[in-house]
């Protein structure tokens, strides 16, 4: 079930809801779980097994982290962690990665003359690289002594599949969380501003995010596509994956804080940052973060020299690469972000601060085309077509021109909308200026939001799925 | 100011979410909008499976109180900003809408018209050959006759219209009724097709009407016949097509009469029991001055032929008709073999389908032996 859905908006959300507050606190975790498992369930009933895996081995290793960190006995904290870590990278192993990496040896193998193996494809559990990597931040957490181990199934598996970031994050550390499970309570302002996040999460998807995405979607399906075409469908593609994603975020943590929950910000206007280092501390936070705490920083971060630190940058964007998908244009999408982060440090680029910024709108500008850039190598199906895309981009260097972009004046109009929130201060923040009760302008955008974007974002809902046809006899 | 926005905001938004749900559980449904059965409530399961799921999924998005309400209102906001909320319908000039399709036409290859003219004449030759008339009538594509409501597309209907319309009169047979003439000079005194409908309205059926009897029988039909005096709800097939109610407006009633003639149905059933397309027999019997279409004759036409065939069965003794000309069913099949007389009627952006490369063989069929 996705939140963007009839089923989820106008069935399953107000369900929840009113159960949730109306039964008593003790058992608002038991629902949670239920409602979690359903959710899961309507979109892939054959995965919840493997949900299940993950609950049930980081739950029991909990207790062994546990009793390593009580103990302080280093072994039995790294065999707490080491199970955890082979059970949750092993389901998402085969689940994710066992099709790519069967079919690349086959391609090698072919070569030799071997034939291929007999290999069934494996289908991809949902929200798998999501749940695995909370689920594993538990038994990290306990280990480290950052949190208590929870002795209850109900409220770790709550913790593991609450539905508001099940599928698609923001990834919720434990220790970030932990304290809620047992003890969260939901204030008026917080139920407001929970809906409201959601209603803005849920417009930038619908109203932004859904109707640019096939513009992009035209351009990289184009069988010739001039330079000029090319710019506007990565252009479009770079919205539509903000808008998106950072939509889809803002849905999660608003209704996460409908819920008493208080998930950590996943976004912060990523497009304006002035540098890639900046950029990866602004967008995706929690997967930074993730990566940052439980990998970099392991391998010793940048405090064993320089040679390591960028052998450490190369390998944790490598494998963040990797996450995104079993496909090589998301190993080479991270090896240039890592590349880029070292070009960064190489010559000698601070990380930025609170202070003012040198040469900030230059800076902006070629930050913000090198990431647009490794969009490309995100979005192509292949290499192959990546390469042909980035060629297009250069002036005459196009293969061809008059591809249907499916550009209307809506799409032309929305796209320059989500194109302008680039250009806007580095400061602005549309959900700040929604929750932040500062003179007139948070009651505009508050009313602008119930009035006119949620009705507007629940009728583009509704009405999605309206398909006529003309007349049987035609 | 803060707790009021609060308790509104809370307000609005419970209400936006949760008010389908609360109309679902008091009987509310969102009515059928499309041009199919609404999908019914699976109920309970006898087990859970993953098809149970979709089937529920399909009823909670059909029918939630307010989709209706939502597509209209979605397509009103695309209309305001000249937009057509759903591709299959071309936004025109003045209110009009086409159906985009018959827009989308590649340019005729070189010898594409003169080979449906002349499939039309074999057929109608080894038709003669087994003793039956038949007879082709092509209407027009809206566009064809009101180009000057057409957006700026870049569209090949006007080409291929006159290059149809030139191959088809090549053959200088009779019993190839092109309507394109008539109906272009009808529309410089009035409207002869729906502004929100692919078809024509009973002014350009009734063109039809007459130019296929005349062709039958000269002198069957008298101007008399027919007259304009009530109006109806006009159809609006685009419309509706984008979410907006399949009515728009009046549009002329044509009302038959012939002196001395009555008529009935024989038979109403279905071409197919999975389809809404008729399969109808009448017959007239007259007994003052009009004449009767002796023997028996099939009306095979599409969906411009309904309005149509409202006034045909005065003229014909014997009349079957059928919203197909689909020959692999029996009935209309067994409908050829004993007519007299067979008439198709098509739209010309289907005629290609009919009497293009070796399809058009699909009439010959019933004239086999045993077919």
């Amino acid at each position: 079930m996705v939140f963007s859905s009839v089923e989820f908006l106008f069935f399953y959300l107000p369900v929840v809801m009113a159960v949730y507050f109306v039964l008593p606190r003790s058992v608002r975790n038991f629902w949670l779980m239920l409602a979690s498992v359903v959710f899961y369930s309507w979109g892939g009933w054959a995965f919840l097994p493997i949900l299940f895996v993950s609950v049930i081995a980081d739950y029991a290793l909990g207790f062994l982290a546990a009793r390593g960190h009580t103990r302080e006995d280093p072994r039995l904290k790294r065999l707490a962690v080491g199970l955890s870590v082979a059970v949750n990278i092993g389901l998402l192993g085969y689940f994710k990665y066992a099709n790519f990496f069967v079919e690349e040896f086959d391609a090698a193998f072919s070569g030799l003359g071997i034939d291929s193996s007999s290999w069934t494809r494996v289908a991809l559990p949902i929200g798998i690289s999501f749940f695995t990597f909370q689920s594993m931040s538990y038994t990290i957490d306990v280990a480290r002594g950052a949190a208590a181990h929870l002795r209850s199934p109900i409220d770790f598996a709550m913790y593991v599949s609450l539905f508001p970031q099940l599928i698609a994050g923001p990834i919720v550390r434990f220790h970030e969380m932990a304290a809620e499970i047992s003890d969260r309570v939901v204030r008026r302002e917080d139920f407001a501003e929970g809906a409201l996040r959601f209603a803005h999460g849920l417009a930038k998807k619908v109203i932004i995010a859904d109707a640019v995405g096939p513009v992009a979607d035209a351009a990289f399906a184009a069988s010739s596509l001039s330079a000029t075409e090319a710019w506007v469908g990565i252009l479009a593609y770079t919205v539509q994956i903000y808008f998106d994603f950072s939509g889809y975020s803002d849905m999660a943590i608003g209704l996460g804080r409908m819920l008493g929950f208080r998930f950590p910000e996943n976004f912060n206007r990523p497009y304006s940052a002035v540098s890639i280092t900046d950029f990866w501390r602004r967008w995706h936070i929690t997967l930074s973060n993730w990566f940052r705490d439980y990998v970099y920083i392991p391998l010793g971060g940048s405090q064993k020299g320089v040679a390591r630190t960028y052998s450490n940058l190369v390998f944790v964007f490598l494998v963040t690469g990797l996450w995104h998908g079993a496909n090589w244009t998301f190993v080479i999408w991270g090896a240039y972000h890592g590349l880029l982060l070292i070009a960064e440090r190489v010559i000698g680029q601070r990380p930025v601060g609170d202070g003012a910024i040198q040469f900030a709108p230059l800076r902006r500008a070629i930050t913000f085309v090198l990431v647009v850039v490794g969009w490309v190598l995100f979005r192509a199906e292949s290499l192959g077509a990546a390469w042909l895309y980035l060629r297009s981009l250069i002036p005459d260097g196009g293969f061809g021109s008059g591809a249907d972009l499916e550009l209307s004046s809506r799409t032309i109009a929305l796209l320059a909308i989500g194109l302008v929130v680039v250009l806007l201060p580095r400061g602005f923040s549309g959900s700040r200026l929604l929750t932040n009760y500062v003179g007139m302008r948070p009651a505009a955008a508050r009313l602008a939001t119930v009035l006119l974007l949620a009705p507007y974002s629940a009728a583009l809902v509704l009405s999605g799925t309206f398909s006529p046809f003309l007349y049987f006899q035609f | 100011m803060r707790r009021l926005l609060d308790h509104f905001s809370i307000a609005a938004l419970c209400t936006l979410f949760g008010l389908p749900l609360v109309l679902i559980l008091f009987g509310v449904r969102a009515p059928g909008i499309e041009n199919a059965a609404p999908v019914s409530f699976p109920g309970p399961p006898d087990r859970l499976s993953e098809a149970y799921i979709a089937d529920m999924t399909a009823w909670m998005r059909e029918r939630a109180p307010g989709r209706d309400l939502a597509v209209g209102a979605v397509a009103e906001v695309a209309l305001a900003l000249n937009e057509s909320a759903n591709p299959v319908v071309t936004l025109g000039r003045d209110g009009w809408l086409y159906y985009t399709p018959t827009l989308d036409q590649d340019c005729f290859d070189d010898r594409w018209p003169e080979t449906i003219a002349s499939n039309v004449a074999r057929l109608q030759d080894a038709y003669a050959g087994a003793g039956k008339r038949l007879v082709v009538v092509v209407g027009p594509d809206k566009a064809s006759i009101y180009p000057e409501h057409l957006p700026n597309v870049s569209s090949c209907v006007e080409e291929n219209w006159r290059r149809l319309n030139q191959a088809l009169g090549a053959l200088e047979r009779q019993d190839v009724v092109r309507l394109w003439e008539p109906l272009q000079a009808a529309a410089t005194e009035e409207l002869v097709y729906l502004e929100a409908d692919t078809h024509w309205n009973d002014v350009g059926a009734s063109i039809a009407a007459r130019e296929l009897l005349e062709t039958l029988e000269a002198g069957v039909f008298g101007e008399s016949d027919i007259s304009f005096d009530s109006v109806q709800p006009a159809p609006a097939d685009l419309r509706g097509l984008l979410g907006l109610g399949s009515r728009l407006g009046d549009a002329p009633l044509a009302d038959v009469e012939r002196a001395g003639v009555s008529w009935q149905v024989i038979e109403e059933t279905h071409v197919d029991p999975d389809l809404p397309k008729r399969f109808v027999e009448y017959r007239a019997t007259t007994e003052g001055a009009s004449r009767l279409i002796e023997g028996s004759t099939v009306f095979l036409h599409d969906s411009f032929g309904i309005d149509v065939l409202d006034m045909l069965p005065p003229y014909f003794e014997h009349l079957t008709a059928a919203q197909t000309t689909d020959t692999e069913y029996p009935s209309v099949s067994r409908a050829i073999v004993t007519g007299d007389t067979v008439v198709i009627l098509t739209v010309q952006r289907k005629i290609g389908q009919l009497f293009s490369s070796s399809k058009y063989e699909q009439f010959l069929a019933p004239l086999q032996p045993g077919g």
